[in-house]
């Protein structure tokens, strides 16, 4: 008993390590996108490790060490309330990653069920479902977020549900593209004529054949995401009981004759995660392309 | 052979296509029995309608085509008036249908084996792992050497004869009433082909199905078929048994289909094909549709010919059947 279906589980074992060693092959090629990756593990260490090791308060008041330039003790320099600039910067690590990874996970599901419905059932259904993501799309994305979190307060949890609900139009239509011509595809009638349902069809022939694309495109939004954060919090509609890069960066604005090192640090902590999601996104496509994949 | 009860038995189909230009009829009014045990070839020249037959008969025509009449009785159930779900425990557990590319007929992210078991586990509600055994078996049945690598690899990696057996073994996972074929052997070279065809023939002798052969190639039909219904734009121009059409055609399409086909130790015979094509579905030519290529046509034409039985189970749909042979 059994034995064949050890041999099959062990061979389904066998041949996932083989394909993530085959996309790791692939993917490491890419130097760049290794190094994305690389300080996208930098940046999730810091973010869980300022927590466990240093339960440092980051809104204290220490008014001997305002606005000091970076030195041995305090290598970022200190904010004009005398806080130390880097512990600020890892601690708002937590907030950007926080904010981008939930958003596009909330913005990805969406944009996954309406690309896919829309893409698979055409007609009526894609009608209003595209007519809806249009109706978003031409909406000024920043502008509807900026006007909503003004209307119903700026918790980190409204500024997360905000975004992931404006930028899933992207992730519909590059969805429904691919389900277009997927569904024309024979495999589909083959499904259909062994008697499968149309739901198991988008969700178990379709979608694994289309979701490359929209992976790509996650790992970018995750970028953009944690730029429309930063961005809110720069106007002052972030959430005001958490560190963040946007909110230093406003916060610097004032003292930026004086204190350089107040506005330069959160600035390069922004600038270099999102360009981290941009090579991993730039890494992923090349690896996940079957037409650049070798065979 | 045959002679049982039908299995199968399409009444006055008619499949219509409406588009910017007008409705193209892509099947109008075809009626044909399948009996138990037998072996029916749909035959005729690319876009006559004989694939939109066949997805009718599973009610999987594309959109915007749409059944507009007639029946598909399955043993004297009508397909054509069982709800949706109905239909999804018809399709692979009753009626099979294999495809002419077996490339593009699997999906190129799942495992054969796991294919093939979907409808396994769907219809016979067994587990994972029964059906898996299951599958394994079929395979051996088509005569895949070893069927167990052959269900763990995809799509890509088997070679055209192997995948056109995987879909056999497919289509046969659920033992169903009837199969349906459509070209089976168009997308494969010769001697695959023939190993296909031995397959076909093994399998109808050993399990009796009953099934529906579709295919441009009179050969593969002859090969397999007891009985074949001659397809020409839209409408069946001539049924009857294999014998008599390979011998006497009565309708002139079907002689130009036979002149066209080479024969091997004819050599000096020159090669006729049929002047012409297919015509316009969305405004057919009045009358007999045949009639702008037919070498016999004359004013009579252009009033719609009445299917006739010129002899018992020999039917025409021609005002001037050819008689004494092609």
């Amino acid at each position: 008993m059994g034995s064949s279906i050890e041999r099959l589980s062990l061979g389904r074992l066998e041949r996932y390590s083989r394909g993530l060693r085959g996309f790791w092959r692939s993917y490491s090629r890419n130097r760049p996108a290794v190094m994305g990756l690389a300080i996208l593990f930098l940046l999730t260490a810091t973010a869980v490790l300022t927590d466990l090791l240093d339960p440092y308060n980051p809104f204290g008041i220490y008014p001997s060490e305002v606005l000091l330039p970076p030195s041995f003790s305090h290598p970022f320099g200190t904010d004009d309330l005398g806080r130390d600039i880097l512990k600020l910067v890892m601690f708002g690590s937590k907030t950007s990653l926080l904010v981008g990874f939930s958003a596009v996970f909330i913005a990805s599901s969406i944009g996954i069920i309406v690309g896919a419905l829309s893409g698979y059932y055409g007609g009526r259904v894609e009608d209003i479902l595209m007519r809806l993501t249009d109706m978003l799309l031409i909406i000024p994305n920043f502008f509807l977020i900026l006007l909503i979190v003004a209307l119903f307060g700026s918790s980190l949890r409204n500024v997360v549900l905000v975004i992931g609900f404006m930028t899933w139009p992207g992730t519909a239509r590059l969805l429904r593209s691919t389900f277009l011509s997927l569904r024309e595809q024979e495999f589909v009638q083959a499904a259909r004529v062994v008697g499968a349902s149309h739901l198991r069809i988008i969700f178990r022939h379709l979608l694994p054949n289309g979701i490359y694309p929209v992976i790509v495109n996650s790992s970018l939004q995750v970028g953009s995401a944690i730029l429309t954060e930063a961005g809110l919090s720069f106007l002052g509609l972030g959430d005001p009981s958490l560190v963040s890069w946007g909110r230093m960066l406003s916060i610097a604005q004032m003292y930026v004759r004086r204190a350089w090192w107040m506005a330069a640090f959160p600035g390069a902590a922004i600038f270099i995660t999102v360009m981290a999601f941009n090579l991993i996104g730039d890494g992923l496509n090349d690896a996940l392309n079957p037409r650049l994949r070798e065979r | 052979m045959g002679g049982g009860e039908p299995v199968l038995e399409v009444r006055d189909l008619r499949t219509y296509f409406p588009t910017m230009r007008g409705t193209v009829k892509a099947v109008d009014g075809i009626s044909f029995t399948v009996l138990e045990g037998e072996t029916v070839g749909l035959v005729g020249e690319s876009g006559c309608g004989k694939s939109t037959a066949a997805l009718s008969i599973m009610r999987l025509v594309p959109a915007p085509g749409r059944i507009v009449g007639g029946e598909v009785l399955l043993r004297g159930r009508d397909l054509l008036k069982l709800s949706e779900a109905e239909m999804r425990g018809v399709r692979g557990a009753r009626i099979a249908m294999s495809f002419q590319d077996p490339m593009t007929f699997f999906n190129p992210v799942m495992r054969i084996g796991d294919q093939i078991a979907e409808g396994i586990i769907r219809h016979q509600r067994l587990s994972r792992r029964e059906a898996w055994e299951k599958v394994i078996s079929t395979l051996e049945v088509v005569g895949i050497p070893s069927p167990r690598d052959v269900a763990m690899s995809y799509p890509h990696q088997l070679s055209g004869g192997m995948r056109q057996r995987a879909m056999m073994a497919m289509a046969l996972s659920c033992h169903p009433e009837l199969m349906i074929a459509d070209e089976p052997t168009t997308a494969l070279d010769v001697i695959i082909q023939a190993q296909l065809l031995e397959l076909m023939k093994d399998l109808k002798r050993e399990l009796g199905m009953s099934s529906l052969i579709i295919s441009h190639d009179l050969g593969v039909i002859a090969e397999l078929c007891e009985r074949v219904a001659v397809m020409y734009a839209g409408k069946i121009v001539e049924y009857s048994d294999i014998r008599r059409i390979l011998r006497e055609p009565r309708h002139p399409y079907t002689v130009g289909l036979l002149e066209s086909i080479p024969r091997v130790g004819f050599k000096k015979e020159r090669l006729i094909g049929i002047e012409g094509s297919v015509p316009d579905l969305i405004e057919p030519p009045p009358g007999c549709r045949f009639s702008p290529r037919c070498k016999y046509a004359d004013e009579k034409c252009k009033e719609d010919p009445q299917l006739i039985e010129l002899e018992e189970g020999h039917y025409v749909l021609c005002h001037h059947p050819v008689m004494g042979g092609g």
